[in-house]
């Protein structure tokens, strides 16, 4: 074993320590941080082999970008944060499955890719720049362009369901009573009053 | 370095996903399983695509062609037959 499979060992030994670390965690915020550990180990396995601009994506994207998303939607919501059970009953037809998932995998990869060595080389990141934005320059935007609408998409969903523009507070409380989200403007005519406000007066 | 070595655990970290997703109850935390199988898929894809280049690279030189591409093909003079 050279050096390069040594390092490769620990890095996959600490990837799927912290992976099933985040798999069986009762608490949200430390499953949160072991797939931080995961990730990076993902980044790591780039690194050894040889996609360096890969491994910097997925430090910058992943680490930096979904997991503090997944840390700011639990803090901002009123999502319970303690140690609890957050498993649901089948637990051990799923362990059973992905066990036996996972021999079925190895099995079939040793014998397939067992003795197979990798050509590694370093890809640089200036190449990859180049084919980018030289030769798949106009592919590339209109994935940028899709992402946009994409956002755009997004931000109009959300908005949707808390109704446009400010409502009265007591509208507010009502809307669960509501079969369907009434049009704002109703509270801006005078002499149309709608049941749940006759109740509440 | 062996192509089983990452392989392996791409196939592990899918595994681990797949059981998060299967027996997890909160939402959150199915997320975070997807996100594990979504990176194993990551690492199968550039081990694939090494594995690629070395199919490419054996194909083109079994076929003794060579690796580069001619820019210019130079034409050599006529050649001269002498009668004897």
């Amino acid at each position: 074993m050279t050096v390069i499979d040594v390092v490769m060992l620990a890095v996959a030994v600490l990837g799927g320590a912290s992976a099933i670390l985040v798999v069986v965690s009762r608490n949200v915020v430390h499953a949160a941080l072991y797939l931080v550990v995961a990730l990076i180990s993902v980044a790591g396995t780039f690194l050894l082999l040889g996609a360096e601009f890969l491994a910097w994506t997925q430090v910058l994207v992943y680490v930096g970008a979904v997991i503090v998303l997944i840390l700011f939607g639990l803090m901002l919501t009123r999502a319970p944060l303690g140690p609890m059970p957050q498993d649901n009953d089948h637990t051990r037809l799923a362990a059973a499955l992905s066990v036996a998932l996972f021999g079925f995998l190895a099995v079939l990869i040793m014998q397939a890719f067992g003795d197979t060595a990798l050509p590694l080389s370093v890809t640089p990141t200036a190449a990859i720049g180049e084919i980018l934005y030289v030769h798949w320059a106009f592919p590339f935007m209109v994935l940028g362009f899709f992402l946009t609408v994409a956002l755009v998409g997004a931000i109009v969903l959300a908005r949707r369901e808390e109704g446009e523009g400010p409502e009265p507070l007591f509208d507010a409380e009502m809307d669960s009573e509501r079969p369907t989200p009434a049009p704002t403007d109703v509270s801006t005519t005078p002499g149309v009053t709608r049941p749940s406000q006759e109740i509440r007066t | 370095m062996q192509a089983a070595f990452p392989l392996v655990f791409a196939a592990l970290l899918f595994c681990v996903g797949v059981f998060g997703v299967l027996s997890r109850r909160n939402a959150v935390l199915v997320l975070m399983s997807v996100e594990l199988m979504l990176a194993a898929v990551t690492i199968n894809l550039v081990t694939f695509g090494l594995l690629a280049e070395l199919l490419a690279r054996t194909y083109y030189e079994s076929q003794n062609k060579p690796v580069y591409a001619i820019r210019e093909v130079r034409q050599t003079p006529e050649r001269v037959v002498v009668e004897g």
